[in-house]
């Protein structure tokens, strides 16, 4: 037992163990605040350990240890930790630069979509006030419709003046209805004369010679109304050739004034069908153009909204860049530490230069904690993204 | 005859009841029954309910009667027309000139 107990304090197998698990831990796990606790902790165990194996070394040991191993093992983890802590430092510094590419590449993706989504919302607004400035197909269907309108007006204006023609014929039909009356009259007037022509010639017979000259001009008489009854005949065809003139142009006005509007009112029901379609077909286009433009206009908020959150980049590499410092830091600490603890552990020192360098340790250790206090006192970091704000560091 | 004339002399309304055509071949019977007459009523009813065919000169009398009756003074009332006719009528413009019902 006694024979373990003297080889555990010579060969300070407590601190070896503590240094491994602590290089274990710092290896596995990298919170910033983990390797000053690991310091402190392992130069603690050492001092314990060195002190014991004194101890054991001036009670159970009279002669002086070789301490070459102690300092061996110590100077490994002193390079193990240094080291590890400088791979830690560079690879810290490497992922910052590959960040800083990729956020670099990023924004400038988003610049770019920013930018086309502008492009493309002004050309649907170039292509939306074409539409709404040129002659539309609404237009041209409403033209049409006017001018058929103009067109079936004038028809109807035509079929009123030719009526009005046709009433006004149908009254000069009448008219000559009434000189037919009158001519008829005319006949008889004639007829008259001729029979009191006969009659005076009959009674200028009766008379003999003393009569003869009146029988001279009952003949003239007779003469007269036979020519006037060829005038009344010859009147009479006239006027009836008249009448069938004047039937004909009734009937030619008539067919002008009949027009058949069917053609015209089947062309308006096409042209309102066409209206309707183009006015639906218009409403569905506008409607899809304004969806178009909603989405290009969330598209571009979206972006923004990327663009400003990667800010992050700023924000973590504010935090790496500390991070990094404090590895720094740490690696000097460890060094200085180590190196004072290995002279405390190896060294035959007196009691008054143990506490000296005791105390420079944890002067040491003081100094490196102060640094870290103030540090988180320092310019707060900012911790989120919020709104908009750019805050540069 | 293929006009059935009917006037009230209470309201003094003359009412028209047109036969199946209203096309020229009715122009004579029209114009005697209210355009040639010289007597103008207060207001007038076109019933167009039998008519099935109708031509521009229908429309032309319509508006020789429109005149007759003192033009924008003219209280003229067409009704029971068909919806082709009206169709027509409408096409015509004769919506701000007469009262279609």
């Amino acid at each position: 037992m006694n024979a373990i107990l003297s080889f555990f304090h010579t060969r300070h197998l407590v601190g070896l163990a503590a240094s491994a698990a602590a290089l274990l831990v710092s290896l596995l796990w990298h919170p910033a605040w983990l390797a000053p606790v690991l310091v402190i902790a392992l130069a603690a165990v050492w001092i314990v350990d060195a002190r014991r194996s004194a101890a054991a070394a001036e009670v159970v040991l009279p002669e002086a240890v070789d301490p070459t191993p102690v300092r061996e093992a110590l100077e490994d983890v002193r390079s193990a930790l240094v080291d590890e802590l400088g791979h830690a430092t560079r690879e810290l510094h490497q992922g910052l630069d590959l960040l800083r590419d990729a956020v670099q590449e990023l924004g400038g993706g988003f610049d770019g979509l920013s930018q086309k989504t502008g492009l493309q919302q002004s050309l649907l607004k170039q292509i939306i006030d074409v539409q709404n400035g040129g002659v539309s197909v609404q237009d041209f269907a409403a033209r049409t419709s006017d001018l058929l309108e103009h067109f079936v007006g004038m028809i109807v204006q035509m079929s009123r003046e030719s009526l009005r023609i046709v009433y006004r014929i149908d009254g000069m039909a009448k008219e000559m209805d009434a000189v037919f009356g009158l001519l008829r009259n005319v006949n008889t007037i004639a007829e008259e004369t001729n029979l009191l022509a006969l009659n005076a010639s009959i009674e200028a017979a009766r008379a003999g010679e003393s009569g003869r000259g009146f029988a001279v001009v009952a003949g003239e008489i007779r003469n007269l109304a036979s020519n006037s009854n060829q005038f009344n005949e010859q009147i009479g065809s006239h006027v009836e050739r008249a009448r069938a003139a004047m039937e004909q142009l009734r009937g030619l006005v008539g067919t002008m004034a009949s027009q058949d509007l069917n053609v015209a009112l089947s062309a308006k029901g096409g042209i309102d069908a066409m209206m309707a379609h183009v006015t639906e077909s218009d409403a569905r286009t506008n409607a899809v153009a304004d969806q178009v433009v909603e989405i290009n206009r969330g598209l571009g908020s979206d972006v923004s909204t990327t663009i400003r959150s990667l800010q992050f980049e700023d924000i973590l590499s504010q935090l790496l860049q500390q991070t990094r410092t404090r590895l720094v830091e740490l690696q000097e600490v460890t060094a200085d530490c180590t190196r004072d603890i290995e002279e405390l552990a190896c060294s035959r020192i007196d009691a008054e230069a143990l506490e000296t360098r005791a105390q420079r340790v944890r002067a040491r250790l003081a100094v490196q904690r102060e640094k870290a206090r103030l540090r988180s006192r320092g310019p707060a970091l900012q911790s989120s993204m919020d709104a908009g704000e750019i805050e540069l560091f | 005859m293929s006009i059935n004339v009917h006037h009230d002399s209470d309201t003094d309304c003359l009412t028209l009841h047109l036969g199946e055509h209203f096309d020229f071949s009715m122009h004579r019977d029209f114009h005697d029954a209210c355009l040639g007459t010289g007597v103008k009523a207060r207001s007038y009813v076109i019933d167009l309910g039998e008519v099935t065919r109708m031509d521009s000169s229908a429309l032309g009398m319509l508006l020789l009667l429109r005149e007759h009756a003192g033009a924008d003074r003219a209280e003229i009332r067409i009704v029971n027309a068909r919806d082709e006719l009206r169709g027509t009528l409408r096409v015509a413009g004769f919506e701000k000139l007469f009262v279609l019902h």
